[in-house]
């Protein structure tokens, strides 16, 4: 993704539903049918592909930014940083394990934080989580960040969505937009995954990726 | 950043290519080691962002309006971008100042 310098950016937005690799899965279990049952099929997914939905995001500006951020604190959802929930995590470490487990768990911990995300070796990936879910059931303020995220997380790309939405292409509805933001009717018309997409990409939007800062 | 911010720093080496990488580590920058010189991995994108980082330095904007009506993304890579260039510069200095010391 490149920066976007200019708050007159728009961006073209297509989600994942209509992208090229579930095309070629939709196409490949297509292609196991047979005969007229697979022209069909071929034909309903070319059909469906020509013209996917597309949706323009703006870019958020400083002030949209904060207004958006506001909206989401209003809900009451709050996002912990990777920082602070680690450091909550060794917490409860100490707090809820068996000190002569201690030392091998907190290594864990630390090799999995010091990964790029993604980047973590299965195994330890594997670890991480187990030591999350044992420290969740047990240690009540980690269990109470992770449920603060999870909630910012059902929250916060929605009303992206609703704020960062300027257009729509290939749907049959009208777009309509009151204060500068869609419409709730609006947006329940749109699927649920494509909501949380878009919201998602207006986040991404909103500050440099993490490889960006690092270049 | 670096490369624009201390180009001498990168004239050696060209051949240092990532089709071509050195044996071992040349470069040092943020704390990560390069085998590769960086004015190789320096894209179109980071070249025009440090331009527009420079006019914001002299006070044009990207956009009509004040600040609060620029792109947020843009405005926090400018402040990554400050502290990046302290960094460097303070790096030098030191560098700077140790040579001073070992001719004194």
């Amino acid at each position: 993704m490149t920066l976007p310098n200019s708050a007159k950016e728009q961006h073209r937005f297509t989600p994942s539903d209509y992208g090229s690799e579930t095309r070629d899965t939709e196409e490949t279990t297509a292609n196991k049918l047979r005969g007229k049952k697979r022209e069909l099929r071929l034909a309903e997914i070319a059909a469906r592909f020509e013209n996917p939905p597309i949706y323009l995001l703006a870019t958020p500006t400083i002030l949209e930014r904060a207004k958006w951020r506001r909206s989401v604190l209003a809900t009451g959802a709050r996002w912990h940083d990777d920082g602070a929930m680690v450091a909550c995590l060794k917490r409860g470490i100490a707090e809820v394990v068996a000190p002569a487990q201690e030392a091998e768990l907190l290594d864990i911990v630390d090799r999995f934080a010091g990964c790029d995300e993604g980047q973590a070796p299965k195994d330890l990936a594997i670890d991480f989580e187990e030591i999350e879910r044992t420290v969740q059931g047990a240690y009540p303020a980690y269990a109470g960040l992770a449920a603060d995220r999870a909630y910012w997380l059902s929250v916060a790309p929605i009303l992206a969505a609703q704020h960062f939405l300027r257009g729509w292409e290939n749907i049959n509805t009208r777009f309509e937009q009151r204060a500068g933001q869609l419409t709730e009717d609006c947006l329940a018309l749109i699927p649920e995954a494509h909501v949380m997409e878009i919201g998602l990409k207006a986040i991404e939007l909103m500050s440099p990726t993490e490889d960006m800062a690092k270049n | 950043m670096a490369v624009c911010v201390r180009p001498r720093d990168f004239e050696f080496g060209i051949e240092y290519t990532p089709e071509a990488p050195a044996p071992h580590e040349v470069w040092e920058l943020f704390g990560k080691g390069y085998c590769v010189n960086p004015c190789h991995l320096v894209t179109d994108d980071a070249l025009e962002m440090v331009s527009i980082w420079r006019l914001f330095q002299q006070g044009h904007l990207a956009d009509a309006g004040g600040v609060m009506d620029q792109s947020a993304a843009m405005i926090d890579a400018f402040g990554i971008m400050i502290g990046a260039e302290s960094e460097l510069t303070r790096d030098l200095e030191e560098a700077r100042r140790g040579k001073e010391k070992t001719k004194s």
